[in-house]
């Protein structure tokens, strides 16, 4: 039984990495083979290429990509959205959006099957930054396997997020539309700040998991970015990154709306608002607990414009009327 | 007999001290006058009322329950290492709750109770498994029967547990976050609930605070005693498991409390059952009440889980008293 508990401590400490990750800062490792190539990167994708990834890793490309691989959701939603189908053959177990993407096979989840992945035959595989380490013995072994491996920034603001798209565009030969998908993320971002320019500010309080075991975003996360965007202030922002909060402490801090992230638990809209000791709070007198789609914020990718959106309209719904 | 005194005293002064740093303590700061001035701050008393409070005494009565348990059931097995997760019980009451999230079972008439319902359903479940097979093995249902059949038990348990976490999605994480075991925001309703079965698992095991005494002897000289062993075990097991049961459907999967409580009690006070039993009550009480003000107040607003400080609190004092029990011995 104690295994159990322990076993479920590290899950879950590994769970909150995941979510603390797609902010967290992962020092860089160069201990990588270093290519000697020294191309230069060019507006209009010709080959062969060599780019730097995330890890400091010069990685060349002799020629476009034709069989694509995407280890985390944020990848394949980019990649989807350059337009790339015909060309992905392997995506990992949490991709659900978009639809197309839970039609490709499948090669793990976190931890990704080494064989799967090169049974697939591809061009390219794209890793992440926020579990290159502790998927680091698996891309080694790909990379033996002589399989590209490009290893994508962890993008900490929207234009991280923005040259993360420029890049994949420029790797797959698609820098076009990746230039067309960062201008409607820009357009986006600035249609969501000019309509919360002026209203009277509220505050707000994110949760990402139910009771007992309640986290919240503090500063030096997306989520907080995605706040200062959107001219919400952050009933938590005085702890740093991603933390478990007291609920007395939610009470206390009594914020203007609750966005609840958790739509894994059924009803939870409902039962925060009948939270013993939560009537008193504002969010729940004025029926401000709103369910965001998690995805759209925890992952960078073309998608991120539209969670600022719903986040911004959850707070202030009138601005968006 | 003058220590048994003292050791009631000192008990029941450190049970009510825990109460009262427990909810006079926390991570917001709350003016005590809230405990009588009801509704006068709406958000303080919300605070101290309907979160701080009920977590108080639900710690307090799980607490109770597990080191109760631990008692009852280390002196019944005869093995320093028993605690209520030896006989599978708990594993099973985890089954059931794992099950309820695995499968998102709701059922309207249960409501919030839908968890702890099969939870306790689970651990009885667990029970009967371990009772019926340690039976068909020996009739006589001999202690060594008994730990082994449990351990069996609860290790299939535990890996149907681990094979429904590894084929879970989304639901992993309130399956892992219930795991962990936590006290918090539960609420009045679920202290009600398990009122009445700690309430009745308690007096099952009181009630069998002698022929526990008598035991200790070993089975045959109980029955020379004229103990009917085979219903003081049947009602020991009974009370120990719905004790165990309802702990666990209300707060998860808590560790340590059940092993180290009563070891502390009897190195400090004696192996007297008639004693051991509620003393282990309050002490079990106290020091969950005080694990999760450690756990919710040290790094205030952020809560650690209150299983870390359990073994982290425990495992130390229990060592402590150990050593000097036994250098004391020695000298």
């Amino acid at each position: 039984m104690k295994k159990i508990w322990q076993l479920g401590f590290l899950l879950t400490m590994a769970f909150v990495l995941l979510v603390g990750c797609n902010q967290g800062d992962t020092q860089k490792s160069s201990t990588e083979k270093n290519e000697k190539t020294t191309q230069t990167t060019d507006k209009t994708a010709t080959y062969p290429m060599t780019v730097k990834d995330a890890l400091g890793n010069e990685v060349e490309f002799k020629e476009e990509p034709k069989k694509i691989v995407s280890l985390i959701p944020s990848n394949t939603e980019i990649l989807f959205a350059l337009g790339l189908d015909d060309k992905i053959v392997g995506v990992s177990d949490n991709d659900d959006y978009p639809k197309a993407a839970t039609k490709k096979e499948k090669v793990g989840g976190m931890e990704f099957n080494v064989e799967k992945v090169l049974s697939l035959k591809p061009d390219v595989v794209f890793a992440h930054e926020s579990s290159a380490k502790s998927t680091e013995s698996g891309l080694q072994q790909l990379k033996d396997a002589g399989i590209t491996v490009f290893v994508v920034k962890n993008a900490t603001n929207f234009e991280e997020t923005y040259d993360t798209i420029k890049q994949i565009g420029q790797i797959t030969n698609q820098p076009q539309k990746a230039d067309k998908i960062v201008a409607g993320m820009k357009a986006k971002v600035k249609e969501v700040q000019d309509k919360v320019a002026n209203v009277k500010q509220r505050t707000a309080f994110v949760e990402t998991s139910d009771v007992p075991e309640i986290y919240t975003a503090g500063k030096d996360t997306f989520m907080q970015e995605i706040f200062n965007l959107a001219n919400i202030k952050n009933v938590a922002d005085d702890q740093s990154g991603w933390f478990k909060i007291d609920p007395e402490q939610i009470v206390k801090r009594n914020p203007d709306t609750i966005i609840v992230m958790e739509d894994y638990v059924p009803n939870i809209v409902e039962k925060v608002k009948k939270r013993q000791g939560f009537s008193s709070v504002t969010a729940v007198k004025n029926d401000a607990v709103v369910l965001v789609n998690q995805n759209l914020t925890a992952r960078t990718g073309p998608r991120l414009a539209e969670g600022l959106e719903e986040v911004a309209k959850a707070v202030y719904p009138e601005a968006f009327k | 007999m003058k220590k048994i005194i003292v050791g009631y005293i000192v008990a029941i002064a450190v049970l009510l001290i825990s109460i009262g740093l427990g909810i006079s303590v926390g991570s917001v700061k709350v003016p005590i006058s809230t405990l009588w001035n009801i509704g006068v701050d709406e958000t303080a008393t919300n605070i101290l009322w309907n979160i701080r409070m009920p977590r108080v005494i639900l710690a307090g009565l799980v607490g109770a329950a597990l080191a109760v348990a631990g008692a009852a059931f280390q002196g019944l097995l005869k093995n320093p290492l028993a605690d209520p997760y030896t006989l599978g019980v708990s594993s099973g009451a985890s089954v059931g709750a794992v099950m309820t999230l695995f499968f998102s079972i709701s059922t309207p008439i249960l409501g919030i109770f839908t968890l702890p319902t099969f939870s306790m359903i689970g651990a009885l479940f667990a029970m009967f498994v371990v009772l019926g097979f340690a039976k068909l093995v020996d009739r006589t249902m001999k202690m060594e029967t008994l730990i082994l059949t449990g351990i069996i038990v609860s290790s299939f348990l535990s890996s149907v547990i681990s094979l429904m976490i590894a084929l879970t999605g989304e639901e992993l994480r309130q399956i892992i976050s219930w795991l962990m075991g936590s006290v918090s925001m539960r609420g009045w309703p679920y202290i009600k609930m398990i009122l009445l079965f700690i309430t009745f698992g308690t007096i099952l095991l009181w009630l069998n605070r002698r022929e526990l005494n008598a035991m200790l002897f070993g089975e045959e000289r109980a029955k020379y005693l004229g103990v009917n062993v085979k219903r003081s075990k049947w009602m020991l097991l009974l009370g120990g498991s719905m004790l165990t049961g309802s702990a666990v459907a209300v707060s998860g999967t808590i560790g340590f409390v059940g092993l180290v409580v009563p070891h502390i009690t009897r190195l400090l006070f004696g192996t007297d059952h008639r004693h051991l039993i509620p003393l282990s009550f309050i002490n079990g009480a106290s020091l969950l009440i005080l694990c999760d003000l450690i756990a919710r107040t040290v790094i205030a607003p952020t809560e650690l889980p209150i299983g870390v400080i359990t073994s982290f609190i425990g495992a130390p004092v229990f060592a402590y008293i150990f050593f000097r029990q036994r250098r004391m011995k020695g000298a």
